[in-house]
């Protein structure tokens, strides 16, 4: 039995022989040499580690707001009080305009020019590029959003106020439409916040930001009123819409705590695992798994471009590493692209079936662990799946291969491709496929390959999909050695019509890209060696599979994006951000 | 919260839907909003004194007769700011054509125009056409008057070029500024005025 109790405190596992428990042994449940923790189960009602929700200060921002809104329609609808918000307005309105001289009105003039299109048109998209640019696409689609949202809103309430412009004063201001709310303040201000909140970190520079706004958006209210173009009413109103949508937003979609902005390169799919969801890591690891977790680290950011992996140090005799993957909504959208990507480029190879929520696709990758692991695989030891908040974001946990080295900087000898060609044999025989067969994919360990990122393995795959495995473990292996090394060595356990086979299912686009640019690096054709080596050279089998499926997706998509395309343009367009 | 927030919208959709004076349905709310000559005897409507606002100039104010609107024409593409004002006519045969374009200018500029008497007593009426053929007319009424300009851009489809220009001409009116303004001045117990008082900037 490879996993063994040690005086009753630690769980410890023999690493060279371990082997994956049998049908009447349980599964650890526990990582080898960790310390047991308390595990704790969640009661109802009580809130997920990473609970989503509004910030108080949001949650009071919209229930504040549409008071005011109620409370300031059925003031409208009153003739009485409409007329003493009249009164009011105009008495402001014509005190500022007996302080008009030429001069000032020259300033305020250009202060008028704040809340331009043409500035709201700069400051929208010099936006959009820089979070284009650092691939904040959260941010993004949330700033795109909340200023059309205000944009929107502000339409409908001057449809429903049908305020005229102030009475009774020189109107000296460039106005369109109705007053109520005022639309430059509103939109200048909705521009502003969600800048502020999609390209300042949190911390100093956003509260100055926030100062800033007030200055900027106090001098265009007060020119505004100044030139008679709105009334104290209509720049308050327009005010209250233009911060809240935008807080409102961020906080409910992009909140800080998840979606920090940050201006690290790196890959978009990787979720900051820091502040409140570092914390909620922490706790939630140690509650559902039962360990004592002393740090949570980002790992191997680089080779990872589907989720978030992480090393996670658990207190144990000595301190143990495990290796996390943590999933989002994000990364259940990059499998689907992914996914929708291959069927497109190469039509349907095998199943491109997407996922539809996170906790299937963490299920999945937990589900292929397991497998690989009972197989016999040598690939780590799956511990179970942690949930940071339900539905949306969920972590994968398992063993972490200490002291091991990726294959393409590790010495491959005969033993070493002899460990590499027979886990394509277990799978094989075990039905299985990898279907990522890489370098980076491939660790060696005290002498002995390891499979790792199983997250793509698939149950009975096609012929076709198993020789691929085959013909990309070879020619990783023989990145490190030679072609006619392995091809001998794969005589050992393969027929010779089965790796005449699998170089014919091989070709570029099955390769992954990391072992095409190995092979391009090393400048090798690998491929024409091992064909060369054949007794026979085989037929090539068609990868690319044309179907009224495809060719039905890809029309649909080609129409998808010119009417995406045409409906935004149409839309910014009206929008007046065109 | 989650329970308040419905509330909340609901009030708000029942204030809105209260609106302005005069506008206890849905027709009036929306009619309410429309640039017409006067709603329930009042000509106090937003767009009139927007337009009168647009073009301070202006002693007149064109604006749609709803008594003589057929049901075969909608008004459409409002639009005022400061200097223009803008709306259109579409035959309801033909949604995304505006067959009528009225503009409210202070000053228009004139092709090759005829004057023809006017229908409107105080404004001068002048008549300019572009193209007939086919079943298609195109072409241009001016109405001149003190401090403004109104012009309608007419391009009528169908064959029948007759019956939609009598029809528009009978639905197309105009409002006195002064009237506006007397309106607001009652409305507001003299408090307000549409123009500011002589000598004030």
């Amino acid at each position: 039995m490879a996993i063994v109790r040690t005086g009753g405190e630690f769980l410890a596992v023999e690493p060279t022989l371990r082997h994956p428990p049998t049908a009447t042994e349980p599964a650890s449940a526990r990582p080898p040499r960790v310390a047991p923790g308390r595990r704790r189960r969640r009661p109802s009602g009580e809130a997920p580690p990473l609970p989503r929700a509004l910030h108080t200060s949001g949650r009071w921002w919209l229930v504040a707001t549409g008071l005011v809104l109620v409370v300031w329609t059925v003031v409208l609808s009153n003739l009485t009080t409409r007329l003493a918000v009249l009164d009011a307005d105009q008495a402001v309105v014509q005190q500022l305009a007996e302080l008009r001289t030429a001069a000032l009105t020259d300033v305020m003039q250009a202060v008028h020019a704040l809340g331009s299109r043409w500035t709201i048109r700069v400051l929208y998209w010099a936006t959009v590029i820089v979070l284009l640019v650092f691939r904040r696409f959260r941010h993004l689609f949330v700033f795109v959003g909340a200023t059309l949202l205000v944009i929107a809103v502000h339409a409908i309430l001057v449809y429903v106020f049908a305020r005229p412009r102030p009475y009774g004063v020189e109107i000296l201001g460039d106005w369109t439409g109705f007053a109520h709310p005022s639309r430059p303040v509103a939109v200048l201000t909705a521009t502003l916040m969600s800048m502020l909140y999609s390209l300042a970190p949190q911390g100093r520079i956003r509260q100055l930001g926030k100062l800033a706004i007030g200055v900027l958006v106090g001098a265009l209210s007060l020119a505004l009123m100044y030139l008679a173009v709105n009334s104290p009413t209509d720049v308050g109103i327009g005010a209250i819409i233009g911060v809240t949508i935008p807080l409102v937003a961020f906080r409910l979609l992009a909140p800080n705590e998840v979606f920090p902005v940050t201006y690290r390169r790196g890959s978009a799919a990787h979720l900051d695992i820091g502040g409140r969801r570092g914390e909620a890591i922490h706790h939630a690891i140690e509650d559902q798994l039962g360990v004592q977790v002393l740090e949570v680290k980002p790992f191997g950011l680089s080779g990872s471009a589907g989720s978030t992996p992480m090393r996670v140090r658990v207190k144990g005799d000595p301190d143990t590493w495990l290796f996390a993957k943590l999933y989002a909504g994000s990364h259940l959208r990059a499998d689907r692209w992914y996914k929708l990507g291959r069927t497109l480029l190469y039509g349907r190879l095998e199943d491109e079936k997407p996922f539809n929520t996170v906790r299937r696709l963490v299920q999945q990758e937990d589900y292929a662990l397991r497998l690989m692991y009972g197989a016999g695989v040598r690939s780590p030891e799956p511990f179970g799946v942690v949930e940071i908040t339900p539905e949306r974001e969920y972590i994968v946990v398992t063993e972490f291969f200490d002291n091991a080295v990726e294959i393409g900087d590790a010495e491959v000898d005969d033993a070493i491709i002899d460990d590499g060609l027979r886990i394509i044999r277990r799978l094989w025989d075990a039905g299985l496929a990898h279907r990522d067969v890489k370098p980076a994919n491939l660790l060696v360990r005290e002498g002995r390959v390891h499979m790792i990122d199983v997250f793509f393995a698939e149950v009975r795959p096609s012929p076709w999909r198993q020789a691929v495995d085959l013909a990309n473990m070879m020619l990783v292996l023989a990145t490190r050695s030679s072609a006619e090394r392995v091809y001998e060595r794969a005589k050992l356990l393969f027929r010779d019509d089965e790796i005449a086979e699998a170089f014919a299912a091989t070709r570029g686009i099955t390769m992954p890209s990391q072992l095409r640019r190995t092979m391009r690096e090393q400048g090798r054709d690998l491929h024409a060696e091992f064909l060369h080596l054949l007794p026979e050279r085989p037929a090539p089998i068609a990868v690319q599979h044309w179907s009224v499926r495809r060719i039905g997706l890809m029309i649909g998509m080609v129409l998808l994006v010119l009417f995406v395309v045409l409906l935004a343009a149409s839309y910014f367009k009206s929008a007046g951000l065109l | 919260m989650r329970r308040l927030l419905p509330l909340v919208l609901v009030v708000l959709l029942a204030g809105c839907a209260m609106g302005a004076p005069g506008e206890q349905d849905a027709g009036g709310f929306a009619v309410w909003r429309q640039p017409v000559c006067e709603f329930q005897g009042n000509v106090r409507v937003p767009l009139l004194v927007l337009m009168a606002q647009a073009v301070p100039t202006a002693s007149q104010l064109p604006c749609v007769d709803l008594d003589h609107l057929t049901a075969e024409w909608i008004v459409s593409d409002v639009f005022v700011r400061n200097g223009r004002a803008r709306f259109a006519l579409d035959s309801i045969h033909d949604l995304d054509h505006h067959a009528v374009v009225v503009v409210l200018e202070r000053t228009c500029r004139f092709g090759k125009v005829t004057r023809v008497p006017s229908d409107h007593p105080g404004i001068q009426r002048y008549q300019e056409v572009s193209e007939i053929h086919s079943g298609e007319f195109r072409g241009a009424i001016h109405y001149l008057f003190r401090g403004g300009c109104v012009t309608y851009r007419l391009d009528f489809r169908g064959g029948e070029q007759a019956r939609p220009l009598g029809d528009v001409v009978l639905a197309l009116g105009f409002v006195t500024r002064d009237a506006v303004a007397a309106a607001i001045r009652d409305d507001s117990g003299g408090r307000l005025s549409l123009d500011p008082a002589a000598g004030r900037r």
